[in-house]
């Protein structure tokens, strides 16, 4: 990857949480950018103090003190730019994934069309739907009013109408919107956000103008078997930047000191993820970055990308465990030791008390990776809802062929061991064929596609670095073998030595062939019983170049979808089996 | 990693200040300087509500611009069922819109009036018992407490103030069933740990004011949220013992009455649940510390497993990652608990602790 750098050097980039806020230092070593250091405070946005830029100061003051670079003035501004003297930093880019969802109404012309393309489009940044108005809807105008009066939305979000079509049908669904902005006081109008019927566009503006802030844009859907989010999201992004900075305290000033380069960090990471997708339009790449306020997961094939962003399954929020005895009985299969189930559900309903709390025990870690697990496996399900397959049908259950996978979120990165974040990731995606696993150990992926669009070529020199970690290669050939039955064999051929590994691969196992970090290999797959690795049913053939990941490469013939058994004690044997096949 | 430690006040005698807010414009219903009780309504919005579109351009059968002329009425008018909208004049027949409810006019336009039938009353209860310090014009009050100070990290949701009556002998009692009769009716109970949604809905049949919990389980959330009197764990949800300064204090103030504030712990606007027990003051009490780093000599809580709920005082701090348990590594404090015990406890499961 080649690009021409700018004229400026060095780059700061906060990245607030609901938890730490991280201030990372990015410079030109060399002739090309690298991450050099990073500081971090917690963030300071809770019971007392109320003002996120605190924890931004003191996350700068940190990153000073391990860099020996000063960095804030002594008016406690941020130095910008750089002196002669090597202090300061040229440009400030903000990633931030604190705060509240933004409240959402969506209105949509047809529920199965227009409606879900709006709710994707919603959840493409962290939010949450209050109430969908459509034509199918049954309630008058006056009452669809009520409940926008009642529920008093950030925004409200309308799609309907192809290109060219129908407009009488958008008006009505508008009227109740312009009403409640009739109704309300000024600085409690919902914004509108319009992504219909583009020669509608003009007139919504000219209705909407002076009563409250309207943004059109490009169609989601132009033609009923076309949508297209992206442009729409640029949109809802900036929105929720300018939202952010109204209700978190203290983001307006470092919204100033970055000149508006304030990114929601669902944004930076998807950005990234389309990005890598570019390279080869064959596959795709999926991201997922499980944090404490949402679980955002990303699909990329050849830069068309779908993103979703989850609040309700972060970490320390998932509140639904307590309502509903189904998704306590979803995490506790995943356990692998005894746990009794109100410990479990005390401690995950726990975390949203305490979002920042870690585990300590075994027992506690086992209860977090559970979790990390299903909340992954229920982001995959809303995303794949809105993911079209080559054959132009709703992808199932499974993974489409990915190459790479990208993890972020401290949960699946700063696990104790590497197995841990292969099987945690393996049980919950169960990708299908061949890919690659990666961890984004620094957490940089969400930074770097922020600051994409002030330097591109900071991403990506920094993306070429080695920033990130090759955990391994990994097959999972899929069939209807018995288990025990032998599916694929796998010969191995070291680059440098011409050693050659063979190892026949039995329905139901998971294995691991040793392939030392960064050392070349050539695989040659022969699958058996018509199990298929990607390359169609029972076909076979050869990977030239592999590079070893820290566990080598891993072949996973546990089965897709993976059926764990039912009873508990032979389940949790197995977890312990696969995790010792592993590494530990 | 700097850390400014979440804190938890536990305070014998302070001075607080809570805002309370309407999320609307309003009108506020106390003055500066006026004492206020939790229940009290101190401010009210009225949000328009049972809205009804008369489409006069289809009832008279004109185009809607047509219909704005004939209409004969303009927003803010009050009008009564039956009354006369519109009319459109003919040659042998006049046709007329008429009301069919009563209520107020709040937009008329395209030909179609809108009426507003009633108001939604957004009543802002003061939620402490305190004293209005200052007015916020149009959107609420800033309100002064002095007193004892207990926070918690969940609550229901109501308010209440009563007489404290103390129902366990020690931190980690379990409040049960055969503990309560009706002498405890109107008053605010504490109690250490519940188990069953039975005690709480007999609690409510007494019925008490309210309730103040070391803990419960998260399976009770339902119960706890539907029940019609304040709840406030000061630990969380599990079988923790309540924080021995917070027993403490609660215990030494038996017999008061206390202002029991079980607010929805929303961290973002800096909500917490608390009690506040008002005690005569001579001048006024100094407002809690700041919050402040993380140091050696903090009194702080732990706040995860397996020391919930102790508290003690921190020795040392180690910014390098230590080791614990299935080989996870936290930057630690060592804390010196009040059991004697010395233990490593991650940074981010500590709360400081602002105990007098």
């Amino acid at each position: 990857m080649t690009s021409t750098t700018q004229a400026m050097d060095s780059y700061l980039a906060l990245d607030i949480s609901e938890t730490y806020t991280r201030a990372l230092l990015f410079d030109i070593v060399g002739n090309s950018y690298r991450f050099v250091a990073a500081g971090n405070a917690q963030t300071t946005l809770g019971t007392v103090l109320q003002n996120v830029s605190t924890g931004a100061r003191l996350a700068i003051e940190d990153l000073s003190r391990i860099s020996g670079r000063t960095l804030i003035g002594r008016d406690n501004q941020l130095l910008i730019p750089t002196g002669s003297d090597g202090s300061g930093v040229d440009a400030l880019v903000v990633v931030v994934s604190a705060g509240s969802p933004l409240k959402v109404v969506i209105a949509g012309l047809l529920e199965d069309v227009s409606l879900e393309s709006a709710r994707r489009l919603a959840e493409t940044t962290s939010s949450v739907v209050l109430d969908t108005f459509s034509l199918n809807d049954r309630r008058k105008t006056e009452e669809r009013l009520d409940a926008l009066l009642h529920l008093r939305p950030d925004l409200v979000l309308v799609a309907g109408g192809t290109e060219g079509g129908a407009g009488q049908s958008i008006t009505q669904l508008l009227e109740p919107v312009l009403l409640a902005c009739q109704l309300l006081p000024q600085d409690a109008r919902p914004r509108l956000l319009y992504a219909g019927n583009r020669s509608l566009g003009e007139r919504v503006e000219a209705i909407f103008t002076g009563r409250t802030q309207v943004n059109i844009t490009p169609n989601i859907r132009p033609a009923l078997e076309v949508e297209q989010l992206e442009p729409a999201h640029v949109h809802l992004a900036r929105l929720y930047r300018e939202l952010a900075i109204q209700k978190l305290p203290g983001l307006q000033e470092l919204d100033l000191w970055a000149s508006s380069n304030v990114v929601p960090r669902p944004t930076g990471f998807g950005r990234v993820i389309r990005f890598l997708s570019l390279e080869d339009a064959t596959k795709g790449v999926l991201g997922v970055d499980l944090g404490v306020n949402a679980t955002t997961m990303v699909l990329a094939t050849g830069g068309k990308t779908s993103l979703g962003v989850y609040p309700d399954y972060g970490l320390g929020k998932f509140t639904a465990i307590a309502r509903d005895n189904v998704h306590l009985q979803q995490v506790l299969k995943w356990l692998p030791l005894p746990i009794p189930e109100d410990y479990v559900q005390d401690y995950i309903v726990s975390k949203t008390l305490h979002p920042g709390a870690v585990p300590t025990t075994a027992e506690d870690l086992a209860v977090e990776q559970a979790l990390a697990r299903y909340l992954m496996q229920l982001s995959w399900d809303r995303l794949s809802q809105g993911v079209v397959n080559g054959r132009g049908q709703r992808a199932a259950r499974l993974l489409p062929p990915v190459e790479p996978i990208i993890a972020a979120g401290r949960a699946l990165t700063h696990a104790p061991t590497s197995g841990q974040s292969m099987l945690m990731l393996l049980d919950a995606l169960q990708p299908v064929g061949i890919t690659t696993l990666i961890l984004d150990r620094n957490n940089l992926s969400p930074i770097l596609g922020a600051a994409a669009s002030l330097n591109p070529a900071l991403t990506v020199q920094v993306l070429d670095s080695g920033t990130f970690t090759n955990l391994g290669t990994v097959i999972c050939p899929v069939g209807n073998a018995r288990p025990g039955t032998p599916i694929l064999r796998v010969q191995m051929t070291l680059k440098d030595s011409d050693e050659e590994i063979k190892l026949d691969v039995k329905q139901g196992s998971l294995e691991v062939l040793p392939l030392a970090q960064g050392q070349v290999a050539s695989l040659h797959l022969s699958p058996f019983h018509r199990a298929d690795i990607g390359m169609g049913p029972g076909k076979g053939g050869s990977l030239k170049r592999v590079v070893g990941g820290v566990l080598g490469v891993v072949i996973d013939a546990r089965g897709r979808p993976l059926q764990l058994s039912e009873d508990t004690a032979r389940r949790q044997e197995l977890f312990r089996k696969w995790l010792w096949n592993l590494g530990g | 990693m700097t850390i400014i430690a979440r804190t938890s006040y536990v305070l014998p005698l302070t001075t607080i200040f809570r805002r309370r807010q309407l999320p609307l414009p309003g009108r506020i219903l106390v003055r500066q300087g006026q004492k206020v009780m939790p229940n009290d309504v101190i401010a009210e919005a009225s949000l328009p509500s049972g809205h009804l579109i008369l489409d006069v351009a289809r009832g008279l059968g004109v185009p809607p611009l047509k219909a704005d002329q004939l209409i004969d009425r303009a927003p803010g008018d009050h009008i009564s069922a039956g009354d006369l909208i519109a009319a459109r004049p003919g040659m042998f027949f006049s046709r007329t819109m008429r009301t069919p409810v009563d209520g107020k006019i709040v937009s008329v336009r395209n030909g179609k009036v809108l009426v507003q039938q009633s108001e939604a009353s957004l009543e802002l209860k003061a939620a402490y018992a305190g004293t209005v310090s200052e007015v916020i014009p149009e959107r609420g009050v800033i309100l002064e407490l002095s007193g004892a100070l207990i926070q918690g990290v969940w609550g229901n949701g109501k308010a209440e103030f009563g007489v404290m009556q103390i129902a366990a002998q020690a931190q980690n009692t379990i409040l049960k069933l055969d503990r309560i009769d009706v002498s405890l009716r109107g008053g605010i109970l504490v109690g250490g740990h519940l188990a069953e949604a039975e005690t709480l809905t007999s609690l409510a049949e007494i019925p008490i004011r309210g309730l103040i919990l070391a803990s419960m389980p998260s399976r009770l959330i339902k119960t706890a949220l539907s029940m019609p009197y304040p709840i406030l764990l000061t630990e969380g949800f599990g079988k923790l013992p309540m924080n021995l300064p917070a027993f403490r204090l609660l215990a030494t103030n038996a017999g008061r009455e206390v202002s029991l504030t079980a607010s929805h712990f929303q961290a973002h606007q800096g909500i917490v649940p608390e009690v506040l027990i008002p005690l005569p003051v001579t001048g006024k009490p100094q407002p809690p510390p700041a919050p402040r780093q993380l140091a050696p000599q903090n009194r702080v809580k732990i706040v995860w497993s397996p020391y919930s709920a102790q508290t003690g005082v921190i020795q040392s701090l180690s910014p390098e990652p230590v080791s614990f348990q299935a080989g996870l590594r936290y930057p630690a404090a060592q804390v010196k608990l009040d059991s004697g015990e010395l233990a490593a406890v991650p940074m981010a499961n500590l709360v400081v602790l602002e105990y007098k």
